[in-house]
């Protein structure tokens, strides 16, 4: 699904973000992405999305490869990758459905398409209810949920989540994990760029570790590890 | 492009217009001044042309006739400049005609003239209209030519002012109108910019899902035409409102200078302030756009 090989990414001031970055991510895996700051995971999001080429090195996703895109394709190739951010992200004059629609709606999905998945997708992530509340009568967790069922009402192969627990608790931190897990068990391929240590040594699920720039570690059921 | 697809942009047009409810009204305020000054002053220009044509008309060429000429060598001189090439009429006038026109010119002081009958100062003339102005210089050099014709005059410092004027004025109107458009793109771009930093939080996340670029520009574009469409429609009412007022009086006031009839000028000219109003929003948006989205 997701492959990188060779992959070095030096900034135009000479910052070396990434060096020769080899690794695999298979259709269904369910991978965290750790590392402390400055590691390179925000470069590795950014490659992976397309934002930026690497300076040396390929990177395939579902198939394409990134170097190929032109400018008009870019569009189109995100629309794999469903994304989720510290932030949240959402919209605060709409509301909860209107935040998902929205991403359907710019993509020029039929109406009655939308009317359908909408409520869908608010099911999942267990937000039914609130369906027209407005973001700021949220909690964090539910905001983050909102986020989730925004990336992936277009049902794209691929959940990308940087630092998704970064502002919530750690009791609404699990529940949004545990979200993203049920998300990988229907056949999505999650990939959680994070700093929780306890989440991710209590999930035991593969880890790769990134650290100036480098893939320090990967392993299947892993944990943060101790240097971090 | 799906008709719900329009729907999508037009409310998020509106939206944005009226969010940002007081730029919009400075840039469609600015629109419709601009476009106001424009009209009154396309008006003057071809009102301007149009009475320089019609002097340019009037323009005459004089040849005076040696006195001593029998009748049947004039009228042969007459038959001569008719055939002339670039000659559209040519009249004999006899100087007792010449003399009683003076007197009428004289009016009520036309005593001034007696005693003229008996001792005519003036002279048999043919006065000849060109077909066009540029073609007086050839005539009079042909005139001079023929034998018989023993002076010729003719309005040349006025011909030259007329086209010296009309030329200041195609120039000046040219950069006023240069100006203008400029002013009023710079305004709405900068209305827009305002509007896209607004909305990049929306902007950022249409990107993120992979919303196409020409469907994030759409909005913006749409916005910045409909300034220039609600800009060009208060301008058109005015300049039409001032030019019927304007024509009603000097009719009645001046009915010797040729104005053109509203119904002459103004639909073509309201056709182009809409759609200058139209283009100089779309520019002014499509600037900004280019500028300050990065799609």
């Amino acid at each position: 699904m997701i492959s990188f090989t060779g992959v070095t990414k030096v900034y135009p001031k000479g910052v070396s973000a990434l060096t020769d970055v080899t690794l695999k991510i298979k259709k269904g895996d369910f991978v965290f992405l750790v590392g402390p700051s400055g590691a390179g995971k925000s470069t590795f999001v950014r490659l992976l999305l397309r934002e930026e080429r690497p300076t040396e090195g390929r990177i395939v996703v579902d198939g394409v490869d990134t170097a190929q895109l032109r400018p008009v394709d870019i569009p189109f190739f995100r629309r794999k990758i469903g994304m989720v951010f510290q932030d949240f992200r959402l919209l605060p004059e709409r509301t909860v459905a209107e935040n998902v629609a929205f991403a359907l709606r710019v993509l020029e999905v039929p109406r009655r398409e939308i009317l359908r998945r909408v409520p869908q997708v608010l099911h999942l992530v267990g937000l039914s209810h609130k369906s027209r509340a407005k973001p700021a009568e949220l909690s964090g967790g539910e905001q983050q949920r909102v986020a989730v069922a925004r990336a992936l009402v277009n049902n794209p192969p691929i959940l990308l989540a940087d630092e998704p627990t970064g502002n919530l608790d750690p009791e609404t931190s699990w529940e949004i994990m545990s979200l993203l897990s049920e998300i990988n068990q229907r056949g999505t391929t999650v990939v959680v760029a994070t700093h929780a240590r306890e989440i991710v040594d209590r999930m035991r699920r593969r880890v790769i570790a990134l650290e100036n720039g480098r893939v320090v570690r990967d392993e299947e059921k892993g944990a943060y590890g101790c240097e971090a | 492009m799906k008709l719900s697809t329009w729907e999508f942009y037009i409310s998020e047009a509106v939206r944005s217009l009226v969010r940002n409810r007081l730029m919009t009204v400075a840039s469609v305020s600015t629109v419709a001044l601009s476009l106001l000054i424009l009209g009154v002053f396309l008006l003057g220009a071809v009102n301007l042309n149009h009475i320089a044509g019609t002097l340019e008309q009037q323009v005459e060429v004089s040849a005076y006739i040696d006195e001593e000429l029998e009748e049947e060598a004039v009228a042969e001189i007459v038959a001569m400049v008719k055939a002339l090439p670039g000659v559209r009429e040519a009249t004999f006038v006899s100087k007792e005609e010449a003399l009683e026109r003076l007197k009428e010119q004289f009016g009520e002081r036309q005593d001034l003239l007696a005693g003229l009958e008996e001792n005519n100062p003036l002279r048999d003339a043919l006065e000849i209209r060109t077909i066009s102005p540029e073609d007086v210089t050839p005539v009079v050099a042909e005139l001079k030519e023929i034998p018989g014709v023993a002076k010729v005059s003719f309005k040349e410092e006025i011909i030259q002012r007329l086209f010296a004027l009309t030329r200041a004025i195609r120039i000046a109107g040219l950069a006023i109108v240069l100006l203008l458009v400029a002013a009023t793109v710079f305004l709405i771009s900068n209305t827009i910019r305002l509007t896209v930093f607004a909305r990049r939080r929306e902007i950022g996340i249409m990107k993120l899902v992979g919303a196409t670029d020409w469907f994030i520009r759409w909005p913006f574009l749409l916005e910045g035409i409909a300034m220039g469409f609600l800009g060009s429609l208060p301008a058109i009412a005015l300049v039409v409102r001032f030019y019927v007022w304007l024509t009603t009086n000097v009719y009645a006031a001046l009915p010797f200078v040729p104005l053109l009839s509203p119904t002459e000028v103004l639909r073509q000219l309201n056709l182009l302030l809409l759609g200058l109003g139209l283009l100089v929003g779309g520019l002014g948006s499509a600037i900004s756009v280019r500028r300050f989205l990065r799609v």
